[in-house]
């Protein structure tokens, strides 16, 4: 194969379709074990896997659905990006500056450790109700994960670039432009990609918990109900948008790192 | 010597009982709970020690909500549970192997008020804290709002928890709400003049019942004796605190924790008659409740009354109890 025949359309195609292949095969499995399963223990709780799959394209024809997807990803839309603003710099600093480290640092894993069901109660009260507490919430669960992230990142770097900079006279803004940032960039998309998990992860839970809209109120009514292939159905929506939410992330990330890897071949 | 009687019945049930749901080996009986121990819990648990210091093990079982309970006890995991009529019904709607068997604790829900909601006119623009779109108390709200409010169109905020929906109340977040009596006794000395009760579902309609005890189908049919006894230990218990509502203070006390809103609390039980000591549940009642939450939208039109309720063991228990002398022990 030439190397112009590697870059094709063609061949493009196939090595989606056989990237895909694994997945969807285990799915398919997933899905047959999950179906004779339920159909086994007749249990009213266990919806089938087809009863649910057909839920949810019933759902999907409806717009109640997708008002409830609009409302809740309004908050992960707000939260997400607030948290990444806040998040980056704020990692980027506790990893570059040990004293900066030393006094907040530890606030950063108290954040980490504490359960944010137990923090969402708090958030609420100050807060109230609206849009801006679900979207501080999802703030809550995706900002120490991309801190940390960060902070690892530039605990990672060579020292000894930094020293080699330092030693041809490089001030600290030119250390940060050549070295800090470059050598971030990748470990900076692998965190926009977990800190997106969590987002998603904040968004159904604060509306399971504290505010039942959107997704939240849809499966909580749902499970009012005990229709467990409905309340399966809604989980599975919300999945799908993190499936692709995190794909595109993913394919950002190795975006970034190709471009990286061809850099430093070059 | 009920309690006795009782606490041999419940022996000679489990003893009959190998691998039976619940009680596997005639282990202990469990009981569970829509959430930690609260105020309308405390007969049972009074129930529970008296069994407790009988011999018989009871271990109480909390949820994290009333629709876990109600799976919990479909699939025999725990025997007996506590919970609202309306969640039991709609698992029971889908096939849920359980029947409710007598009232857990009267109508406690209340449309809550700050004190300068007033009226009608006063809930036009405002947020009105529910539970869910589903839950028998936003079926009485809305039953409340076409009787004394017709044409009134409401915006709901469902926040799940009365707890939370309480806070709401106590920061500013919301105005209206339905809450539990307890919360609103609660809010009522956190905050006092502040708050009103701006509907009191219990006096609106006081045939209708809103929580029961519910039991796992297959258990009731093969071991009626254990239903029996079980269900005698909780009359008992519940006309012990109708005769003597102090107890419920001592127990709140031991039971959840010191407090001085314990007395106030039970005050208002008292007062609106949470607890009847003849099990709450009639026929007429359960008719009436399953209608009403139908009639709402809120539970399967198809669903009968036969398909719910049994009182068999409870109107023999009333007649047994009726029949014997001397005050509840």
């Amino acid at each position: 194969m030439s190397p112009s025949g590697a870059r094709s359309p063609g061949a493009a195609a196939t090595r989606a379709r056989a990237g895909l292949a694994g997945p969807v095969g285990v799915a398919v499995v997933a899905l047959a074990i999950w179906e004779a399963g339920a159909r086994l223990s007749s249990s009213f709780l266990l919806p089938t896997a087809s009863a649910t799959l057909t839920a949810l394209v019933d759902l999907g024809r409806t717009p109640e659905l997708w008002r409830a997807l609009w409302i809740s990803n309004q908050a992960l839309l707000i939260g997400w990006p607030v948290a990444v603003l806040l998040g980056v710099p704020f990692g980027l600093a506790i990893g570059r500056w040990r004293a900066v480290d030393r006094w907040l640092g530890v606030h950063l894993d108290i954040l980490v450790v504490t359960p944010k069901s137990a923090i969402m109660p708090l958030i609420v009260m100050a807060l109230g109700f609206g849009l801006l507490t679900r979207a501080v919430v999802v703030g809550v669960f995706t900002f120490p994960v991309i801190a940390i992230a960060m902070k690892d990142a530039v605990r990672g770097l060579d020292s000894r670039l930094v020293d080699m900079a330092r030693a041809f006279g490089a001030t600290e803004p030119q250390v940060w432009r050549r070295i800090v940032l470059p050598g971030t960039c990748a470990a900076l998309v692998t965190a926009l990609r977990l800190g997106l998990a969590r987002a998603i992860s904040g968004m159904v839970s604060v509306e399971l918990l504290l505010v039942a809209v959107g997704i939240g109120d849809l499966i909580l009514r749902y499970q009012a109900d005990f229709d467990a292939a409905s309340v399966y159905a809604v989980v599975l929506a919300v999945a799908a948008e993190a499936i692709v939410l995190l794909g595109l992330a993913g394919a950002a990330e190795r975006r970034v790192r190709g471009r990286r890897a061809l850099l430093v071949a070059e | 010597m009920r309690v006795l009687t009782a606490l041999m019945a419940v022996a000679a049930g489990l003893t009959a009982c190998h691998g039976g749901v619940g009680e596997p080996g005639g282990g202990p009986i469990r009981v569970g709970y829509a959430g930690p121990t609260d105020f309308d819990d405390l007969p049972s648990i009074i129930a529970h020690n008296r069994l407790r210091e009988a011999g018989q093990a009871v271990e109480e079982v909390a949820f994290s909500l009333s629709e876990q309970s109600a799976e919990a006890v479909a699939r025999g995991d725990v025997a007996f549970a506590n919970g609202s009529l309306r969640t039991f019904w709609a698992a029971r709607g889908r096939g849920a192997d359980v029947v409710t068997v007598m009232t857990h604790v009267g109508n406690v829900h209340r449309l809550i008020a700050r004190a300068t909601v007033t009226g009608c006119d006063d809930l036009v623009g405002r947020r009105i804290g529910i539970h869910s779109e589903g839950a028998a108390g936003t079926a009485l709200l809305r039953a409340w709002l076409d009787e004394e409010c017709p044409g009134l169109e409401i915006r709901t905020l469902a926040i799940p928890r009365s707890e939370n929906r309480a806070a709401a109340l106590l920061s500013g977040g919301l105005d209206v709400a339905v809450v539990e009596l307890s919360l609103f006794t609660w809010l009522a000395a956190q905050a006092p003049g502040e708050f009103q009760v701006l509907g009191d579902f219990h006096a609106r309609w006081p045939d209708l019942q809103t929580t029961g005890v519910h039991v796992h189908g297959t258990l009731l049919r093969t071991q009626p004796a254990l239903v029996e006894a079980y269900l005698r230990a909780r009359l008992d218990a519940d006309r012990a605190v109708v005769a003597e509502p102090a107890r419920l203070v001592e127990e709140a006390a031991r039971a959840i924790g010191p407090s001085a809103d314990w007395m106030r609390i039970m005050r208002a039980y008292v007062d609106a008659g949470i607890w009847s000591g003849d099990g709450g549940l009639t026929s007429a009642a359960a008719r009436r409740s399953l209608t009403f939450l139908q009639d709402t939208g809120a539970l399967d039109p198809s669903l009968t009354i036969d398909d719910v309720v049994d009182l068999r063991i409870l109107d023999r228990l009333r007649i047994s109890i009726g029949s014997e002398s001397g005050t509840p022990r």
